[in-house]
């Protein structure tokens, strides 16, 4: 009875998850609800992720996400059409989308830290080096 | 006795090899292996600036260097009698593969002996890697010449 209850809530927990809606966090420099809403209402219903970080500062938008397990394999595609829908819904920004998982925690770094515009553009400039780096 | 016949009577006398136990080790072991290797990107990914594609230079190299220090220590060998495979196929079977040819010709001198055969058995793998990667980018390079696909 014991193990069997178990394994139920073993799986049950797995499930629940693996089909939850993805953690959003964002960082705007100059606090711009409607911005943030617009970014949030993006990602709110994709089954593909897991996580999605945004970080708005002066006309530059940089994202981050991380693919679900089961879509890694369709990682480039998915971070592609949510760079076009990024593209599409802020188009006065310049976007950059990376599903790197050292992105995503630099990103989350600077969400948790907020810190102030100087040391945000030099943040963000060192997060865009770090994807341009190819060896 | 004919070769036939020779063969039957030693399928017959030699024991049964758990081929189910030898795969499940393999599995096993290689997924330890594996595993401490993404431990290892994730630690360089977090103190160091690396990307998760960048990462796996250092990793690869921290890697083959733990498995020629176990190699000279001796610890590898008992690794490699339980996981078999599961020991070779990672990149650690490569540090492994040069140590120990070091190692058993040692007595030969060091140019001699250690000097030209130390790539005696993973010769073979940076042999046919380069081959393949050249297969590999040629094939490539034509498909992007032809707009099939992009870099």
């Amino acid at each position: 009875m014991m193990k069997k209850l178990t394994t139920i809530s073993c799986v049950l927990l797995l499930l629940s998850a693996c089909s939850g809606k993805p953690q959003i966090q964002t960082y705007h420099a100059k606090d711009d609800k409607q911005e943030i809403e617009t970014f949030k209402n993006a990602f709110k219903d994709s089954e593909n992720l897991d996580e999605a970080s945004g970080v708005f500062f002066d006309h530059q938008l940089v994202v981050s996400l991380q693919v679900k397990p089961f879509s890694k394999l369709r990682k480039e595609k998915i971070t592609k059409s949510f760079e076009k829908e990024m593209k599409t819904l802020f188009p006065d920004h310049e976007v950059f989308v990376s599903s790197d998982l050292k992105i995503t925690w630099e990103l989350n770094k600077i969400i948790e830290k907020k810190p102030n515009e100087d040391e945000l553009k030099k943040d963000l400039d060192e997060i865009q080096s770090l994807a341009k780096e190819e060896t | 006795m004919d070769a036939k016949s020779f063969q039957q009577t030693v399928d017959k006398i030699a024991p049964k090899r758990p081929v189910l136990k030898n795969c499940l080790k393999a599995f096993l072991t290689g997924g330890i292996i594996c595993g401490i290797g993404q431990l290892i990107s994730f630690f360089y990914m977090y103190f160091f600036p690396f990307t998760e594609r960048t990462s796996s230079n250092p990793t690869v190299s921290t890697i083959i260097f733990i498995t020629m220090l176990l190699t000279g220590f001796g610890v590898y060998k008992k690794i490699g009698q339980f996981g078999g495979a599961g020991s070779a196929v990672p990149v650690t079977g490569f540090g492994n593969a040069m140590v120990s040819a070091a190692i058993e010709h040692k007595s030969e001198g060091f140019i001699l002996g250690v000097g030209s055969n130390i790539f005696k058995l993973a010769g073979s793998v940076i042999v046919y890697g380069v081959f393949s990667a050249f297969i590999v980018a040629l094939i490539k390079t034509i498909l992007v010449q032809m707009g099939v696909i992009n870099w």
